[in-house]
């Protein structure tokens, strides 16, 4: 079990990591429509690029943030001894 | 201290009942082909696809049947990430995702990006933020969990009544939707499917609690997948001999934006803090596919997506499911599965919009109005299409679409055969179902836990406590039912339920996770003010006294939400040092839920924690 002075730590690493798995991802999220309509000039594999950005990309990146979320995420625990199965 | 281990919980043999049920399913369907084949009647046929579909699942629902609190209130905590994750995909898609938005894509184009990476951003954000902190606190409803969090029960009762309209809203425009979809496989009358969808929806929510809406929820997953995919599979493979729809679409999106180009359209442009969706009935195509804010304002798009994203994490059926899990990294698997399948759904969703688009702007526009292609008359008397050209050359501003058939009308526009256009209403109704059966769950259960048994001074007995569990998913039932009959648009009530979730129960839910000195007056406060601003504003927007939409209620009352929680929370007395042991125990994943050891210390004898 985690002991007292380590949950501090534990909790900082994991608030940091929110941070970087939420910031980029948002930020994307967010900047991207503004230029969609622009970006649908040029195209990717045949699909209008902007069309491409917001949906195939977009989805795409969501399903591997959350999966390296949850890598990084089991790794903080192991390297604090927070794990459940420890 | 006791140990979550959660190898030792998940039935292995669940991958091979869920494989049985989907080669039933496979078979039914098939059989229903070889019918149809040998003169079975396009009725019997869309009645013998509803018939499948609810009983099959139905089966598997009645067979959840428990009497045990845990298996009730978090399915007994042993759902094993995928199933988990499979059954949320569908609870939080339902039908407003999988027969509404193809419709919103169909007819207001890439502006419909506000609901799809809301809908994906939702999920990311409650698989980071708020799922896996909740299933380590691990109480049963939302409410309960902000009640034990902050040791009050007027926070708890609060909370219940704004969690229960949020759900109350969603699962009737779920259940309208069901119902809509039923009449047009069966053509029965709507009323009397909305009382025999709520029956069953109801009665197996009274019978299985969460354990039987998540497993229902996994079949209805399998059935939706399939009724989506199937379509879109075949149909890319006739245009363009791969059968990956989700690649294959968008250059059909690109050719026709071609043949757009020569349409003289209306100049539309939406202001800025404007969201309007297409209603339910006909509506022209009157504007080019890879336009952009002509329906949602440059300010509503970045602004709603994060509304819709915040409501969707802050949704109570999302947090009851989120306990089904063994443990803490079972739930971050499950959210990462769920995010996975929502993203493939979601793709393949907008190629079955995409496929259909082209066909319209291929083989109806410029065509002679008294020369339609045979399927675009058949959508035509059915309902679902309508051309308001009769005899001159048909402009695409002259082509009509409802909404909600949009996918139903692809199979058609393809030449399928009638059982593959029922399996498309089936998977719209599996949708629909297994998010109405999670919505009608969570209510009944934060009407029983929270508001019925909340305020009792201790915890009533395991047995009575699922009898009170029945009760409240009754109560529950018969309410939606009520609301059921007057929503008139599916699409705005779901989106009113995620306004309140989001405006409302976000804030104070993320910040309760958070920051750790969040204090119980912070919390009421910022309950008070984020639920008091949402609803003052959506009830402005609907009666046309302000210029925004009603999705940007929470836009405003979100922040208000924040930022009164903090400013009470810095001026009110610290928190309890039991509250910080919650929290701090709360965020590190190991050792056994704060809320099962308060259960246990609290059924042996010691006394309840100030509340």
């Amino acid at each position: 079990m985690i002991d007292w002075q380590e949950r501090k730590i534990y909790w900082r690493d994991t608030k940091w990591q929110m941070v970087a798995t939420l910031v980029p991802y948002f930020i994307a999220i967010l900047a991207l429509p503004i230029y969609g309509e622009v970006l649908n000039g040029k195209s990717v594999f045949g699909i209008p690029l902007g069309y491409f950005l917001l949906g195939h990309a977009i989805l795409t990146v969501a399903a591997v943030v959350v999966a390296g979320f949850v890598n990084r995420q089991d790794a903080i625990d192991d390297w604090h001894g927070a794990k459940e199965d420890t | 201290m006791a140990t979550i281990r959660r190898s030792r919980f998940v039935n292995p043999r669940l991958g091979i009942f869920f494989s049985i049920f989907t080669s039933v399913f496979v078979a039914a369907v098939c059989g229903l082909m070889i019918g149809e084949l040998m003169g079975l009647g396009s009725r019997m046929v869309g009645g013998l696809m509803f018939g499948v579909t609810v009983l099959f699942v139905g089966l598997i629902g009645a067979a959840s049947t428990n009497n045990s609190e845990a298996d009730f209130y978090v399915g007994g905590r042993r759902s094993p990430s995928f199933f988990a994750g499979l059954s949320l995909t569908i609870a939080i898609l339902g039908g407003i995702g999988t027969v509404a938005i193809p419709g919103i894509v169909l007819r207001q184009g890439m502006d419909a990006f506000v609901l799809v990476l809301g809908w994906i951003s939702g999920l990311v954000l409650a698989a980071v933020v708020i799922a896996p902190f909740l299933r380590k606190f691990g109480a049963f409803t939302l409410p309960g969990y902000l009640g034990l969090r902050f040791q009050s029960r007027t926070i708890r009762a609060l909370s219940a009544v704004i969690a229960a309209a949020a759900c109350l809203l969603i699962a009737a425009a779920e259940l309208k939707l069901a119902a809509q979809i039923g009449t047009l496989m069966t053509g029965q009358p709507m009323i009397g499917l909305l009382v025999i969808l709520t029956l069953f929806a109801g009665g197996l929510g009274v019978l299985g609690g969460v354990r039987g809406a998540s497993w229902m929820g996994a079949a209805f997953a399998i059935v939706a997948t399939l009724a989506i995919c199937v379509p879109a599979t075949i149909v890319s493979l006739m245009i363009s001999n791969l059968p990956l729809p989700q690649m294959t679409h968008g250059a059909l999106f690109r050719a026709s934006a071609w043949l757009e180009r020569g349409q003289v359209l209306p100049e539309k442009s939406a202001r800025l803090f404007e969201a309007s969706f297409s209603g339910t009935g006909l509506m022209p195509l009157d504007t080019r596919f890879l336009d952009m804010y002509h329906a949602v304002g440059y300010g509503a798009m970045p602004f709603g997506i994060l509304v819709i994203a915040s409501g969707i994490a802050a949704l109570p059926m999302l947090v009851q499911r989120a306990g089904t899990t063994p443990g803490v990294y079972d739930v971050r698997k499950a959210f990462g599965w769920a995010v996975l399948i929502t993203g493939f759904l979601l793709l393949t969703i907008m190629s079955l919009a995409g496929f259909m688009r082209g066909y319209i702007v291929q083989q109806v526009v410029g065509v002679a109005g008294d020369q339609l292609p045979l399927w675009f008359q058949s959508l035509e008397q059915s309902g679902a299409m309508a051309t308001s050209s009769k005899t001159r050359t048909v402009a695409l501003g002259d082509i009509m679409v409802q909404r909600d058939s949009v996918v139903f009308a692809l199979p058609v526009a393809a030449g399928m055969m009638e059982t593959l256009v029922r399996l498309a209403q089936a998977g719209g109704l599996a949708a629909a179902l297994a998010a109405m059966c999670a919505h009608i769950v969570a209510l009944g259960t934060i009407i029983a836990d929270d508001l019925i048994a909340g305020f009792r001074a201790h915890s009533i007995a395991p047995q009575k406590r699922v009898a009170v569990g029945r009760i409240g998913i009754g109560i529950g039932a018969v309410s939606v039912a009520g609301l059921a009959t007057v929503v008139q648009d599916p699409l705005t009530a779901a989106l009113a339920g995620i306004t309140i979730a989001a405006g409302a129960l976000f804030p104070v839910l993320a910040l309760s996770i958070i920051w750790k000195r969040l204090t119980r007056a912070g919390a009421f406060a910022g309950l008070v003010a984020g639920l008091a601003t949402t609803v003052a504003l959506m009830t402005l927007s609907s009666l046309g006294q302000i210029t925004m939409s009603g999705l940007m209620a929470a836009a405003v009352g979100g922040p208000v939400s924040f930022l009164i929680a903090g400013a009470v929370t810095r001026i009110s007395a610290h928190p309890s040092r039991t509250i910080l042991e919650y929290v701090r125990d709360m965020r590190v994943p190991g050792g056994e839920a704060v809320y099962d050891r308060v259960l246990r210390q609290e059924r042996r004898g010691k006394p309840p924690a100030e509340m």
